[in-house]
């Protein structure tokens, strides 16, 4: 009987026991979660800023001219013929600035090698791709100073893009990689925020880590939870809440036993027996016996948690054994401090794209604005201006604010979460410093929400 | 800690953010004409981050050094802290104002060496 009873006590404190793995788990991976879907949000904003500001330079068609004055020379954008055609696919030579023109898709790269494969290139991609290399070193040359790429470039540009949606060999996709982020950082429309390319990586690592953390911690049909279920368990119910259940059906059974066995004598009282006798004398009791028992020696989902932390993998998360790796959860704080710099660059970026967006098109509509005839036209044209407010000084104090403490603040709470996380793991005995966990669950939520409103609100 | 692309990409996008507050700042001490400048430099600081993610996609510097790395940091962390005083008007433009936009444009261009 002594078995029972220490079964019974502690089935009943699971909850405080054991769960406090689960329960941590599963708030860093809400918290997890709710960063992810930041970071996306402030994808999602970057890119809708990168076009408003590709638009704006497609309208006002400029070319660049240059300025000189006794401390030298300043390029600027006019507006003017800048030979951009909106048919066919979109390239504009110019994005943020009138300094320089964006990346080379030619000079200092072996783009050309990379196309011929062996073979001569074709006489109008050859003429083309000379024309690109001729403005790339000479960027104020006639035709080269232009918006976007004129006719005879575009058919070396649109060569490449061939080549890099047509090739299908990984080996090859690493050679291409440089050239193909080049070709998406020329195109109209931007298809993904080019910050975004870089922390990919780093970003879906951690998402994975979060779904299988998130897998391990909710409970899956096993010899167990199928025999849970005979007995009145929920599968999708964690075992501390499995097992506070059965506790309580175990002591309803007994009472009803007990009861059973007043009015008939020739049945022993279950304080009375062994347990062997008793799971003999009584199956379904004894079955509950044994469930709990296995419940009180194991805890599955902080077994499988334990097992995910400790696993060994490179950098990216992938499960390799050998030179080179560390345990999945050694990486984990490094992934959320690169995320939380991408997160940082990408508002940096997103303020400043914004800025240049609005400048410009308010430049357009004031081009307008002095070329109108008609007091009709000048309204409308003052009237456009209210969807296109300027970026304020404080626009981006409050960028800089999310910058500099908020995304520091939840970078922090993460990591911290997830070092208790590892922590209760791997020491287990630290009781301080479950109940420091526990009280900081609450306060990990609030950051991490705080932060996702703050990137949302802004765009 | 080494300089990494990482590091310089973040030093870049501050430094983006930085020059864009100054051009939209009110009351600000530069000319109207710095201002513009301001603007434009901005938009080369977010260039110089994307042209160092297109160099970290190839696998990072072929040609540049450890050294490139650390003065190109260095550079625009000393740029930053310059412009961050003027934000915060804690001090006024600490050289002439065409001389604070030229180093600025200096350190700027010094990511857009690495290749």
């Amino acid at each position: 009987m002594k078995n029972f009873a220490w079964t019974l006590a502690c089935a009943g404190a699971l909850t405080g026991c054991s769960g406090p793995i689960v329960t941590q788990t599963t708030a860093f991976v809400n918290a997890g979660s709710t960063i992810t879907k930041t970071v996306e949000t402030a994808q999602q904003n970057n890119l809708s800023q990168e076009n408003a500001l590709r638009q704006a330079m497609l309208a006002a068609n400029y070319v660049v001219k240059e300025r000189r004055d006794k401390d030298g020379a300043i390029r600027y954008f006019d507006a003017g013929d800048g030979q951009c055609r909106i048919e066919g696919k979109i390239y504009l030579r110019y994005v943020y600035t009138s300094e320089r023109p964006a990346e080379t898709f030619i000079k200092g790269k072996d783009t050309l090698d990379l196309l011929k494969q062996g073979s001569a290139l074709q006489p109008d991609i050859a003429s083309g791709c000379a024309a690109l290399a001729h403005c790339e070193e000479h960027e104020m040359a006639e035709g080269c100073n232009t918006a976007c790429y004129g006719k005879q470039e575009r058919t070396c540009i649109d060569a490449i893009s061939s080549m890099v949606a047509r090739n299908k060999d990984p080996a090859r996709a690493a050679a291409l990689r440089p050239i193909a982020l080049t070709l998406s950082i020329h195109s109209y429309p931007l298809q993904m925020p080019i910050e975004s390319r870089a922390s990919l990586e780093v970003l879906a690592a951690f998402t994975n880590y979060l779904h299988i953390l998130q897998a391990a911690a909710t409970p899956e049909p096993s010899a167990l939870d199928r025999a849970l279920g005979k007995v009145g368990g929920d599968p999708a119910k964690s075992l501390a809440d499995n097992a506070s259940t059965l506790a309580k059906n175990v002591a309803a059974m007994r009472t009803k036993y007990n009861s059973a066995a007043s009015k008939a004598p020739f049945l022993p009282k279950i304080g009375g027996v062994s347990d062997t006798n008793l799971t003999k004398q009584l199956g379904a009791i004894g079955q509950l016996l044994s469930i709990l028992d296995e419940i009180s020696k194991t805890e599955t989902s902080a077994r499988k948690i334990e097992d995910i932390l400790a696993e060994n993998v490179d950098a990216k998360g992938n499960k390799v054994s050998g030179p080179g790796t560390q345990q999945r959860y050694l990486y984990i704080d490094q992934y959320i401090r690169e995320i939380g710099d991408a997160l940082a660059t990408q508002l940096d970026q997103t303020v400043v794209t914004q800025d240049l967006a609005m400048r410009s098109i308010r430049h357009i509509y004031g081009v307008r604005f002095e070329q109108a005839n008609s007091m009709v036209t000048r309204l409308e044209s003052i009237r456009a201006l209210d969807d296109y407010p300027v970026v304020t000084f404080q626009d981006y104090a409050a960028e800089q604010d999310n910058v500099r403490e908020q995304i520091p603040k939840t970078v922090k709470a993460l990591t911290d979460a997830h070092d208790r996380l590892a922590e209760m793991i791997f020491q287990p005995t630290a009781e301080d410093r479950k109940k420091a966990f526990l009280s900081g669950v609450e306060n990990l939520k609030d950051v991490v929400q705080g932060l996702a409103g703050a990137v949302s609100a802004f765009k | 800690m080494p300089t990494t692309i990482a590091i310089l990409r973040k030093d870049m996008a501050k430094l983006a953010a930085e020059l864009g507050q100054l051009a939209a700042e009110p009351l600000s001490p530069f000319s109207a004409t710095d201002q513009a400048r301001l603007a434009s430099l901005s938009g080369s600081a977010v260039q110089a981050t994307t042209h160092l993610a297109v160099v970290d996609a190839g696998g990072g510097p072929k040609t540049s050094t450890a050294k490139d790395m650390d003065k190109c940091d260095a550079d625009s962390a000393a740029i930053t802290g310059k412009l961050q005083k003027v934000i915060s008007q804690d001090a006024p433009i600490p050289d002439s104002a065409r001389t604070l936009l030229d180093e600025t444009s200096k350190a700027i261009n010094e990511a857009y060496a690495i290749v």
